[in-house]
């Protein structure tokens, strides 16, 4: 097993890490140049409202019978980590969660979440994780 | 040969609830998806909106969740481990059950120690059903998921 604590998702008490994954970010701006008619000037202007940063997680999970990480099966942590991306009963299911890139801190809303899983007790689940970065951008 | 009985769904009319015993459902509306592979989606169509003045919004309207279940299904009329139908007979039944609204799938996957329970309706079916007797009949089915607090059977 890879052993690996440099992600780590944090849901309260519990943390959720990535061991051995593979991490994507991405900033996307909707970004359209806007030129006022040469009649009433010509500026030229830029449309900066939306932007979107994100993370993406790829790797897999496996059971922690050691209790390395968390101690549990890989299905027991993706169980747990789907009641938080959909929100326990009188949670708020939009709530944002600390991220942890080395000592670097994100808060993050969970956006996406795939796994593949064979039917049967196994301990590899493949799993694609988005994060939506909330974090305001410092001086930006 | 062990059966495996980790994923199964059981249909409901949907003006009913899951009994507890499985066993008092119609048999043909039980099926069991032995040594298949489970894919979840779970995808939010949220996009952070950054205004000049540094206000952040969220636009987080929609939601999409489903499960997939791949794998082969083998006749079971001579072995018995299952539903002693063709896989023929199963697919039948799985598509009429689900041509009309009138059913909810009750989804049940164990792994080890822990199940996960989910209401589900019917999203896609894909089969492909080679010609003659015997052999692996592949499937490919896509279920939204409708509700995921749904309590043990």
């Amino acid at each position: 097993m890879v052993t690996d604590k440099k992600y780590a998702l944090v849901a309260g008490s519990t943390y959720y890490y990535f061991p051995g994954g593979h991490l994507f970010r991405n900033l996307t701006k909707d970004l359209l140049k806007m030129q006022i008619p040469s009649f009433v000037g010509g500026n030229n202007a830029w449309d900066i409202l939306r932007a979107t940063r994100s993370f993406r997680i790829e790797g897999y999970w496996q059971d922690d019978p050691d209790g390395e990480y968390d101690g549990k099966t890989a299905f027991r942590r993706y169980l747990d980590l789907m009641r938080i991306a959909k929100g326990q009963k009188g949670d708020e299911p939009n709530q944002t969660y600390p991220f942890y890139i080395g000592n670097e801190s994100h808060n993050v809303i969970i956006q996406d979440v795939s796994i593949k899983k064979q039917s049967g007790y196994g301990d590899v689940i493949d799993y694609v994780i988005s994060l939506a970065v909330v974090t305001p951008i410092v001086g930006g | 040969m062990n059966a495996d009985t980790n994923v199964r769904i059981v249909f409901i009319p949907r003006t009913e609830e899951l009994p507890n015993d499985i066993s008092s459902v119609d048999p043909t509306r039980v099926f069991y998806f032995p040594h298949c592979t489970v894919y979840r989606e779970f995808k939010k169509d949220l996009n952070l909106i950054q205004l000049p003045t540094m206000t952040l919004g969220l636009d987080l309207y929609m939601c999409q969740d489903e499960i997939r279940v791949v794998g082969n299904w083998y006749d079971d009329h001579q072995t018995l481990l299952y539903d002693g139908r063709t896989v023929d007979e199963r697919v039948r039944h799985l598509e009429n059950l689900n041509v009309t609204g009138d059913y909810i799938g009750y989804f049940r996957w164990y792994s080890g120690s822990d199940v996960e329970n989910l209401k589900v309706k019917v999203h896609t079916l894909n089969s492909d059903i080679p010609p003659g007797e015997g052999g692996a009949h592949t499937y490919n089915f896509q279920f939204m998921i409708i509700d995921w607090t749904v309590a043990p059977a």
